[in-house]
């Protein structure tokens, strides 16, 4: 086959060109603003990676918008909508606080393990609920899980803002963790912290799950019919809630190492929206871990850089949202027409 | 009775959003786009409001904007025929930070914009209504006019037929010399427009200023509310006023001092339970055999 290289790979070419595309259109934008848009993107870089220090606040950065990636991803990946990481990843925060807070008295190690797996727990919880409906009942998982999100917002801000209130009362904020379950920084001027490899390591482990194991497989079985996986012998139900439960686990991790190793306290605003991006990232990606990994990595340095770039530009940080949201706009519609494309060619 | 008047004023912006959702969902598309449309709508509003003047330039500017959006999601749905949840999440969050990138270009700031300049719907105000029902604004009585023609189009015309000739059987309807695409097409139009409309309520109207992320979910409720309703109207709209008097009920509810997040969560819990009550009391009915959504498939989110 002589286009054999082209069709094997014909997603992530359409995936890199769309990015770039964007790019370019995101420099159009920037140019209309009455700016230089290789020096905004230039200011972008420098102020993600221009230094030591600019590198940490990057992969501190990078930490919640990798695990929330991978969380959309896993979850799409096994043909479950989870909108509703957003919720479970607040719950999953707070449950780590309510740890560090009224469990105070326990030893340290202790301390930060049972505060991660609680607010995992709390995050499975809350997506298990509307999975099953979905599943069982045949609910309308999209608009469950969005209900669910704002409910678990609403319900931690009224704990922070309520019970849980800190001393600083009305601010949204509870009071700080013991100090024996926080986890240390790594330098003066950012947050990263140890949380960066216990995140690696949960989505390393579900990116192998997702590429090398049986249960990979049958998760991309059930997202692309989960009636004919069925007809094959895969439990598609059990599936797609393991599909469901490992994107919440991760949901849940991403809000727990906010509170344990960034913030070490509950604040109502927590997440600037973290598993939107995630979720516009694993689409842009069509839900490939690997993918979906390093478009994180490229948009938490667009990202951290884009605020040096308002500086300098004043172009709002949003555009790099807007860049990305237009390369998934771009990526459905490329892959829209490249398979009616082969399907015409086919039939010819 | 004021709770009555809440419920209005609270389910005038879902009616028209789930009333434009549900012909779309007739046709075969559940735009979940509504909450990117109805914030985009309203910052519209307000910017037509402020710079052209007077509250009907900024509705224009609403409808405008709606329409354009609404386009871009039936060419990348219906056109291209690409996934509609993807389409329609991607399209929420680009709407929500186009409007931050705007609001920053025009208003210079990144949270809100209110003026006493920007010039309010106009309420209708007659002597014979009663007290709860007097000087509500003309965008809660138009949601109800609105409501009354698309009964009577759903019912009693061949553009209500063609609808859910689009959503049940495609090729039937092209069959008959009609392009399904069109009707979609068509179908979205209109949703642009009511949309823009529930938009424009809310900014210049309801609020009389623009507050980021002030659709609220509201978007979300009405196509919840489609959902409940399966498209048809007439459960669509029990389904908003319930969702609307669960709004104003925690509205209400917060002034007994409650906490306002907790009566906040009272319509998102209802919507929950609707759903499911109504799932256990028709088992399948959301699913029935023959209707085609060939652009919606829950699940396959083949690429």
């Amino acid at each position: 086959m002589k286009h054999s290289f082209a069709r094997e790979h014909r997603d992530l070419i359409i995936i890199i060109l769309s990015f770039g595309f964007s790019l370019v259109l995101g420099g159009v934008f920037i140019a209309l603003y009455g700016a230089d848009p290789l020096a905004a993107y230039a200011s972008m870089i420098r102020g993600a990676l221009g230094d030591g220090d600019a590198v940490l606040v990057t992969l501190a950065r990078a930490v919640p918008i990798v695990l929330a990636t991978m969380s959309i991803a896993v979850a799409f990946n096994g043909g479950m909508w989870n909108i509703g990481a957003e919720g479970q990843l607040f719950l999953g925060a707070f449950a780590a606080a309510w740890v560090g807070i009224d469990l105070g008295f326990l030893p340290g190690p202790l301390l930060t393990v049972l505060g991660l797996a609680l607010g995992m727990g709390a995050a499975m919880f809350w997506a298990w609920m509307p999975a099953r409906l979905s599943l069982d009942k045949g609910l309308n998982i999209v608009v469950l899980t969005i209900m669910c999100n704002s409910i678990a917002i609403l319900f931690t801000t009224w704990l922070a803002t309520g019970p849980y209130a800190g001393a600083r009362a009305n601010s949204g904020t509870t009071d700080r963790i013991a100090e024996a379950m926080r986890l240390p920084h790594f330098h003066a001027f950012g947050t990263l912290n140890w949380g960066i490899f216990i995140a690696a390591a949960a989505v390393l482990l579900v990116a192998l799950w997702m590429i090398a194991s049986v249960a990979g497989y049958e998760w991309r079985c059930c997202r692309m019919n989960a009636t004919f996986a069925g007809y094959a012998g895969i439990d598609a139900r059990s599936r797609r809630m393991q599909a469901m439960m490992a994107s919440a686990a991760l949901a849940g991790l991403a809000g727990a190492l906010l509170v344990v190793g960034d913030h070490y306290r509950f604040l109502t605003t927590l997440s600037p929206g973290y598993t939107w991006t995630g979720m516009i990232l694993a689409m842009m990606t069509a839900d490939r871990p690997v993918a979906g990994i390093a478009a994180a990595l490229i948009y938490a340095v667009m990202s951290s850089g884009a605020l040096e770039m308002e500086l300098a530009t004043d172009i709002p940080t949003e555009l790099v949202s807007v860049i990305v949201c237009c390369a998934v706009l771009f990526v459905t519609a490329g892959v829209a027409v490249a398979d009616r494309l082969a399907n015409r060619i086919r039939e010819d | 009775m004021d709770l009555l008047r809440a419920t209005l004023r609270m389910a005038a912006p879902l009616l028209y959003a789930a009333l434009g959702g549900a012909w779309t969902q007739q046709t075969g598309i559940l735009n979940i786009g509504q909450e990117g449309a109805m914030l985009l709508a309203s910052f519209f509003a307000i910017l037509g409001n402020y710079h052209l003047g007077g509250w009907i330039a900024g509705v224009a500017c609403a409808v405008a904007a709606s329409l354009a959006y609404n386009l871009l999601f039936g060419l990348l749905c219906v056109t291209l025929r690409s996934n509609v949840w993807v389409v329609g999440m991607t399209l929420n969050v680009l709407a929500d930070n186009v409007v931050m990138i705007l609001m920053k270009y025009f208003f210079h700031t990144k949270g809100g914009f209110r003026d006493p300049s920007i010039v309010p719907m106009p309420e209708v105000s007659l002597s014979f209504l009663p007290d709860w029902l007097d000087g509500l604004s003309i965008a809660v009585w138009g949601a109800f006019a609105v409501l009354a023609v698309m009964l009577w189009i759903d019912r009693n015309t061949v553009f209500g037929m063609r609808l859910k000739g689009a959503g049940n059987n495609e090729e039937a309807l092209a069959s008959a010399g009609v392009s399904p695409a069109r009707m979609r097409y068509r179908t979205l139009l209109v949703n642009g427009v009511l949309v823009g409309i529930a938009g424009a309520y809310l900014s210049t109207s309801y609020l009389l200023a623009f507050v980021s992320g002030m659709s609220a979910g509201r978007g979300w409720i009405a196509v919840a509310a489609v959902i409940f309703g399966d498209g048809r109207l007439g459960w669509t709209v029990v389904g908003v006023f319930l969702f609307g008097l669960a709004q104003a009920a925690g509205i209400e509810l917060q002034s007994h001092g409650f906490s306002s997040h907790l009566t906040l969560m009272l319509p998102y819990l209802l919507v929950i339970v609707a759903l499911v009550a109504k799932q256990w009391r028709l088992p399948g009915r959301l699913h029935a055999p023959g209707r085609k959504t060939p652009h919606s498939g829950e699940s396959h989110t083949k690429r």
